[in-house]
């Protein structure tokens, strides 16, 4: 009687779960079928200057419904197929790419990044270029400037390249890395490690990078997960601290804006954002580099793109190089210059615009000559 | 969404469980604490962003409600002859309350346009600048299909003001319909329910696939729909008659499906709510599109009006038992004002007579071929035959002015030829309606609305999968308004 009622339950068990394989299986197929979800697995490290950083020596793949490609890490965490020692060789103009996904080449391979087609041009223009790319996903200008600092200067950069994307406004303050304090850049906190160590953990296992680079249906639940229940939780833990902050008068807002009481959030992020800007600026100047921004722009459609790069005030010293590929996009009118099914990132082609309108850009503004820059001077080295 | 359109679906969604919490917890009791949650009507829905209007709408709907319940009181007196002269009146009130509202501007606009072009002179009719109730045309249709069946004995008057707030305000089918008869909802007020196991899960079953219907395939159609119309709702750049005629009529299909998976899902969503709170509301929509005659169509499309039509305006003009000229009017007359009823402009009307003429022409000369026995063949050519007359109509309907009609109508058969366009447009179609058409042609062969009840399990885990999925996955992004709440 016992016997039988466990073999009851035992079946029971074994229904429910095969039950449960089998939605997983058809949830997957459905996926597969019907609305295949981009695939871009990334695991972090935690660095020792206590920010994410990108994996050493790793290599896998990014799989969507428009491309596969591979990525590989070197020793030190950077996108390339080699190890690049601090020490510079003679006559190598060395270019320190700074930047978030798009800047680490997210959507292509490492021959077709922008950074390796503006070193290509470079290159075959006689200028002994190596470019080295500290791009990490999900990055915002702070972490850059401390990448910049702890790790960029270094390779002995002749020439910053800092990949800018509108995003960079909010990961700004998001990070709290850095703050404003009567219209001055402070050190806000020594680290900055959203989900750093959880991912650190899980990517250690072979399973969960199978699983995170295979299962469509896993990046799905993620992706339900984010938008039904984390996100809608930050929104009201965020509009949740801002009555607090009112109430209180001093919140984390509130303190950034002790420079100016009407400051709107958006104003607070735009001149964080540029004094974070300046900083790098003058960190480049004062290891005798020059600085260079790439705009990337918002694409909103095939032919039309935005800018969201702050305008500010030009003058010696907080006058940027901005390159914006805006005009060349449009003389491409119509190609696909950005992934449409994969998050957005640059095409093959998209990639090859850019290379060639920064190399273009660095020769025509001077940014790899042979001069040495001045601490107050323009970008010249 | 708008940032409206989520907190009117957040604020339908918290109502639901609270109404349907409570009735757990109530257990079936009745009394005033069994349809309160009925008469707390989602005014969200009711009156537009604008909040000035809010009392006046309100102050409508409560007079529409006490109209009826005056009307129930009296329709106690014994004289017949009073009890005609109240039922005129609350007929009257009611129309008054819906013209006004709904067709004054229309008449106004036309009237003044009549007279400038006839006499050459500029009447001085005032403009009304209001807002149209959500729903008002549901709603006033409903209270009157009560005031007449009371007149007529077919449903016992109710004299509680809130049951009868209840019936007109039952918040799943108040904005879209169906349009319920007093006859059977109103006793659902006063009889005790149950909820079982399979009112639960048949309730949520129409729920989602009411939302599969809309949010996955209507709003989708939409994209197409309204991609294709667009430079044709503004008069001055219709002059170019497109070559891809092959887009247009991919468009008018398209529009077909999303007019049906629209109205149809809010009709099942509403008929899913209501089985979850233990009433049983009348289908709308039995399979239109498998229809072998204009008439099948009819009975088949829209149930709740059509029906409404036939008992309260076709039957009582004569019906067709009073000759064929008489049967042709009535017929016209039923579909102009069928027509009309769906928005004050000139091409309801004219799909009202589009409609109305095709069926007379069948009636004339079909009823003899309709005895005859119909293999399979000839059955699929009628439905295909059907299905055409019917997105002509959709045309008339979708279209914004005549000139629209006649481009398509000359893109299409003047110069029938496929773009690329065209070719992404029907892959799009056939993209997001291949389960909805794989699943009717189920419901049509088994013969049965539900045939998930007879699905062997496996299959019916797989449906459910995919109709789960499919919502989370392939839902339209942009979020569309349900057509029929402009009506």
């Amino acid at each position: 009687m016992l016997i039988s009622q466990m073999h009851k339950q035992i079946r029971w068990v074994i229904r429910i779960l095969w039950k449960m394989v089998y939605c997983l299986i058809a949830c997957e197929l459905f996926l597969r079928l019907f609305s295949p979800v981009p695939l871009l697995p990334h695991g972090y490290r935690v660095t020792a200057y206590g920010l994410r950083g990108n994996e050493f020596n790793r290599d896998y793949r990014h799989k969507t419904p428009e491309y596969c490609i591979n990525i590989r890490t070197n020793s030190k965490g950077v996108r390339a197929d080699r190890e690049i020692p601090y020490e510079k060789a003679e006559g190598v103009k060395r270019i320190v790419l700074l930047g978030d996904s798009f800047g680490m080449g997210y959507g292509v391979n490492l021959e077709d990044t922008f950074s390796s087609q503006m070193q290509k041009l470079l290159q075959e223009s006689g200028v002994n270029s190596e470019i080295i790319n500290l791009g990490v996903p999900a990055y915002g200008n702070a972490e850059e400037l401390v990448v910049l600092k702890e790790e960029g200067l270094k390779y002995q950069p002749d020439l910053v390249l800092l990949a800018w994307h509108p995003s960079d406004y909010a990961e700004n303050v998001q990070s709290n890395l850095f703050g404003l304090e009567s219209g001055r850049l402070v050190r806000k906190n020594k680290t900055y490690l959203p989900k750093a160590r959880i991912r650190e953990f899980l990517f250690r296992y072979e399973v969960y990078r199978w699983i995170a680079g295979n299962l469509q249906f896993y990046k799905f639940i993620r992706n339900v997960i984010y938008l039904y229940i984390r996100k809608p939780i930050a929104t009201v833990k965020t509009k949740l601290s801002a009555i607090i902050s009112s109430k209180s008068g001093k919140g984390d807002m509130e303190a950034k804006k002790q420079t100016d009481q009407n400051m709107t959030d958006e104003d607070y992020q735009r001149n964080l954002t540029i004094e974070i800007l300046k900083e790098i600026k003058r960190e480049c100047v004062s290891n005798r580099a020059t600085f260079m921004i790439f705009d990337i722009p918002v694409k909103l459609s095939r032919t039309e793109f935005e800018s969201h790069f702050p305008e500010c005030d030009g003058n010696s010293v907080d006058h940027f190089e901005v390159f914006s590929p805006i005009e060349l996009f449009r003389r491409h009118r119509g190609e696909k210059i950005y992934w449409e099914k994969s998050e957005g990132h640059f095409t093959p082609l998209g990639c090859r615009i850019v290379g060639k309108g920064l190399a273009e850009f660095a020769f025509s503004k001077g940014l790899l000559s042979n001069k040495s820059a001045g601490l107050d001077g323009d970008v010249a080295l | 969404m708008t940032a409206m359109q989520r907190l009117r679906a957040s604020m339908f969604l918290i109502f639901v469980a609270i109404s349907f919490l409570g009735l757990q917890w109530r257990a079936v009791k009745v009394g005033f604490s069994e349809w309160y949650p009925y008469i707390i009507v989602d005014w969200n829905n009711l009156i537009s962003a604008n909040p000035k209007y809010q009392w006046m709408l309100l102050g409508v709907f409560l007079a529409i409600v006490l109209f009826n319940v005056v009307y129930s009181f009296l329709s106690l007196l014994r004289s017949e002859h009073r009890r005609r002269f109240f039922l005129v009146f609350s007929i009257f009130a009611n129309l008054i309350i819906l013209g006004v509202f709904k067709y004054y501007n229309f008449f106004a606009d036309n009237f003044s346009a009549l007279a400038e072009a006839l006499f050459n002179i500029t009447p001085n009719v005032g403009v009304l600048n209001i807002i149209l109730p959500v729903g008002i045309s549901f709603y006033t249709f409903q209270t009157m299909s009560y005031t007449i069946d009371v007149y007529r004995r077919r449903t016992e008057a109710s004299c509680s003001l809130l049951e009868v707030a209840a019936y007109v305000s039952f918040f799943p089918q108040l904005v879209a319909g169906p349009i319920e008869r007093g006859e059977n909802l109103l006793p659902q007020f006063q009889c005790s329910r149950t909820i079982n196991y399979v009112d639960l899960r048949e309730g949520i079953w129409l729920i989602l696939w009411g939302l599969y219907k809309k949010m996955v395939v209507a709003d989708n159609m939409a994209r197409i729909v309204n991609r294709t119309f667009a430079p044709f709702d503004n008069l001055s750049s219709t002059s170019v008659i497109p070559e891809d005629g092959v887009r247009l009529l991919v468009a008018i299909y398209a529009f077909a499906i999303q007019i049906y998976c629209d109205f149809s899902g809010y009709s099942d969503i509403a008929r899913g709510t209501a089985k979850l709170l233990g009433f049983n509301i009348m289908v709308n929509f039995k399979l239109p599109y498998f229809a072998k005659s204009p008439i099948d169509f009819w009975r088949r499309w829209h149930i709740s009006l059509s029906t409404w039509l036939r008992d309260y305006l076709y039957i009582p003009l004569g019906g067709n038992r009073a000759g064929a000229f008489k049967l042709y009017r009535n017929l016209m007359i039923t579909m102009l004002l069928g027509g009309l009823w769906h928005g004050a402009a000139w091409t309801f009307v004219l799909w009202g007579v589009f409609h109305g003429v095709i069926l007379i022409l069948y009636r004339a000369f079909a009823p003899k071929s309709e005895e005859v026995q119909s293999n399979w063949w000839t059955s699929v050519l009628k439905g295909i035959l059907t299905f055409h007359i019917v997105c002509f109509g959709w045309l008339i309907f979708r279209a914004q002015n005549l000139t629209t009609i006649g481009i398509f109508l000359q893109s299409i058969f003047l110069h029938p030829y496929c773009s690329a366009e065209a070719i992404d447009c029907l892959k799009n179609l056939v993209f997001y309606s291949w389960f909805l058409i794989l699943f009717q042609v189920l419901q049509a062969s088994s013969k049965i609305l539900n045939p998930m009840v007879n699905f062997p399990r496996f299959l019916r885990l797989n449906v459910w999968i995919i109709v789960i999925m499919s919502l989370l996955c392939l839902a339209s992004k942009g979020g569309q308004e349900f057509i029929y709440f402009a009506f």
